[in-house]
Order: structure tokens, then sequence, then C-alpha cells
């Protein structure tokens, strides 16, 4: 029997979702729920394919809940789409809701988690496929990915590695769905469930109360370059923006405090009488050289 | 796994972007391995991910981001090489 899909994610690995699915015999994409605003590659395929296509936003609208009501779809399918799905649509695919979240699960739910576990020191991370309920990041994980986390990961590269490692659980599961295997998942422990907010991550001030490798993470989890960032990008002063950063020798000095300027850049002071290096970073879109960071120190001692 | 060539990856990225850069009005005659992608406006970040994905797909070469001279890597030639530096 063929099994109908309905889709809503973005970009190009909800496209590669898609095509799996399209190009199976025995299954069938009917319809695609996307950003219509930005008219990624999902709108082209869908158009190239004769796939039913809608804005992701309008899965709220109870006409559309209905028309999908109608469309008579079997399994739901979430690739890293912004969008809450609602409970009314979640309910015409009783356990046959599927949604990738980028962390483990219960410990890693909420937003931006990748970048989190750089920040808590993980050595190891998952791409996690659960069944939705009403919750987020709740429900019952059907399968789920390790891999480690490389002491250069950035948010930008644990992101990349995350989602290429959820398309590679999709594609399995998929398969298994159409060979009528049966989709069952395990109830999380919700005792070692942690919600991480959008708004957790916004803050990109360092505190040098912190440990050496507690502020080289923090720096690293919020370093997307080239890119911009969806969360926080550490700077010194609101103005330097910090992109990496490494672990030096102990220190005595106070935290916070300049011990000396080499040719990478400034040795700083932090927690446990330790310090780092900052090697990376920028200022009016201008790479800090050890001029820049001299007149930066110098304008600093002025100041004060 | 096959072993690419400059030209082989240019060629896959060309066919990413081609729609692209029709969209942004940016003249393909023009495009040179020093393009910026990012910053003439062909892709935005979101794109640029994708294009990462679609090169791992079209070439079944992993992509590690954190390898990236982030320095040259948005320019066409420079991710080019970024690639075939990872292929090997």
């Amino acid at each position: 029997m063929i099994k109908r899909f309905v889709l809503t994610g973005e970009g190009y690995s909800a496209l590669k979702v898609a095509r799996i699915i399209t190009d199976n015999p025995n299954s069938e994409l009917v319809s695609i729920f996307t950003s219509l605003d930005k008219k990624g590659p999902l709108v082209e395929f869908a158009r190239e394919n004769d796939i039913k296509l809608q804005h992701s936003t309008k899965l709220r609208s109870p006409d559309i809940i209905q028309w999908l009501h109608n469309l008579e779809g079997d399994w739901f399918i979430n690739i890293l789409s912004p969008v809450i799905v609602p409970i009314q649509v979640l309910d015409l695919f009783p356990g046959r809701a599927l949604n990738l979240h980028t962390g483990p699960l219960p410990r890693y739910a909420g937003m931006h988690v990748h970048q989190w576990g750089i920040r808590n020191g993980e050595t190891s991370f998952s791409a996690t496929i659960h069944q939705m309920n009403a919750g987020i990041d709740t429900g019952d994980i059907v399968v789920e990915s390790y891999f480690k986390i490389s002491p250069i990961d950035t948010g930008l590269s644990l992101f990349n590695k995350v989602v290429r490692s959820g398309v590679e659980l999709f594609e399995q599961i998929i398969v298994d769905i159409i060979q009528e295997k049966k989709i069952s998942g395990r109830s999380q422990n919700i005792s070692n469930r942690h919600y991480y907010h959008h708004s957790d991550a916004l803050d990109g001030r360092i505190n040098w109360e912190w440990s050496s490798s507690t502020i080289v993470n923090f720096i690293r989890a919020g370093n997307y370059k080239p890119f911009i960032s969806p969360t926080y990008t550490a700077t010194l002063d609101g103005d330097i923006m910090i992109f990496s950063a490494e672990i030096d020798k102990p220190s005595s000095k106070k935290v916070g405090e300049l011990i000396e300027l080499t040719d990478l850049g400034p040795r700083i002071s932090c927690g446990n009488n330790e310090s780092v290096k900052i090697t990376s970073a920028e200022r009016s879109a201008q790479n800090m050289d050890i001029n820049t960071w001299n007149q930066y120190f110098k304008n600093i001692v002025n100041h004060d | 796994m096959s072993n690419y060539t400059f030209e082989e990856i240019r060629n896959i990225i060309i066919s990413f972007i081609e729609p692209k850069l029709i969209k942004s009005d940016f003249d393909k005659n023009k495009l040179t391995d020093e393009t910026d992608l990012l910053k003439d406006g062909i892709l935005d970040s979101f794109d640029f991910i994708d294009l990462v994905v679609y090169i791992e797909d079209q070439t079944n070469i992993s992509v590690d981001l954190s390898q990236l001279n982030f320095d040259i890597f948005t320019t066409l030639g420079g991710f080019i090489n970024e690639v075939l530096l990872q292929q090997k």
C-alpha cells in the first residue's frame, strides 16, 4: 500500500527527505509546507513535481487543518521548520508525526541546543527523531544517532553535523515506514529534561569569572563565521566580535585583566586562576591584529 | 569515492547557484573564482548551508565546516579548494 507523506521543513535537508519519499514507488509526497517568502529549494521541487504547496505558517489555519484532514496523509514529517505544529494537525497523525531535533533528548530540548552542547563541554552529541505531541520536544524518541563534538567544532559546524546525521536517520525511517515496519518510540524521562529558550542564548558578553574552558567553549559555540549567528557572537565591550580563543597558562592576575599581547592576540586572565588567548577577533568587520589590539588596550587605560 | 577535480566541483556549484544568479541579477559571465558568493548577494547564509548539503549529496564528500578557512571559503574558488582538500 502506498504511504502518503506530508512534509514541513526548510532548506536542502528537507529537500533531501522529500526526494527520498518521491523516489520510492511505494510512497507519495502529498503536500509540502514551507516558507513561501524565501522561495527555498522545496518550493521549486513542489512545483516541478506537482506537489501541493502551502506556506508553513498556514498550518495554524482551521481551513488548512480541514484541508489536511481531507488529504488523508499517513505520516507527517518535520525537518527544521520553525513553525510549531498545532495539536489539531498532530491529531490527524496519531503516533505518525515525526520531528528532527538537533540534540539529545530530554537533556537538550528547545532552541539552538547544539550551541549549548558546545557551551556545556559535551564531547558527543546527537540528532534525535521523535514523535510529536502537544509538548515541545517531549514526544517519544524513535531513534537517535550520536557522534563526537570535535574540540574545533563551532556552532555552525556542529549544526551542520547534526542535520546531516538527522537526514541519514530519516532515510532509514522512511524505508521502514514504507516496508510497514513498526515505528515505535521510547518515552522520555522528563526529570532529565532541560529546555533552552531562544532568549537564553542572546547575551554575547564574556564573563571573565568563568573558567578558561567555559570561555573558549562559549566563544566557539557562538561562532558562525562567515555567517551571522542566530543567537549571539562573543564580544568584548560589545563592539569587538570574538570568534576563537584557546586555553593558556595559569594566571594569578585579576580576572579580565590583560596579561600580555601576543602576535595572535591578547592573553587575558579568567576564573580558576586560568587564562585564555584570543586568536581571532574583528572590530567593524576588520580583523584585529597586534596593532589594533594595542590601540584598544591603550584606550582602555586612558579611559580608566 | 571518486576524486573530483576543480572543474567538476565548480560545475556542481554552478548548477546549484545558477537559479540564484538570475534571482540576484548577477551576470553569469562576470562569475569568477574570486566572486564572493555571500558578499555579492548570490547566496545568503541559509543558501550556503544548503550548498554544503548539496555538494555532500552530489559527491559523497563530507564537508566539515569546522575545518574550513572562513576567510576564503565564501569565494567560489576558495570554496572549491576547501572541498577538494576535504575529499582527501
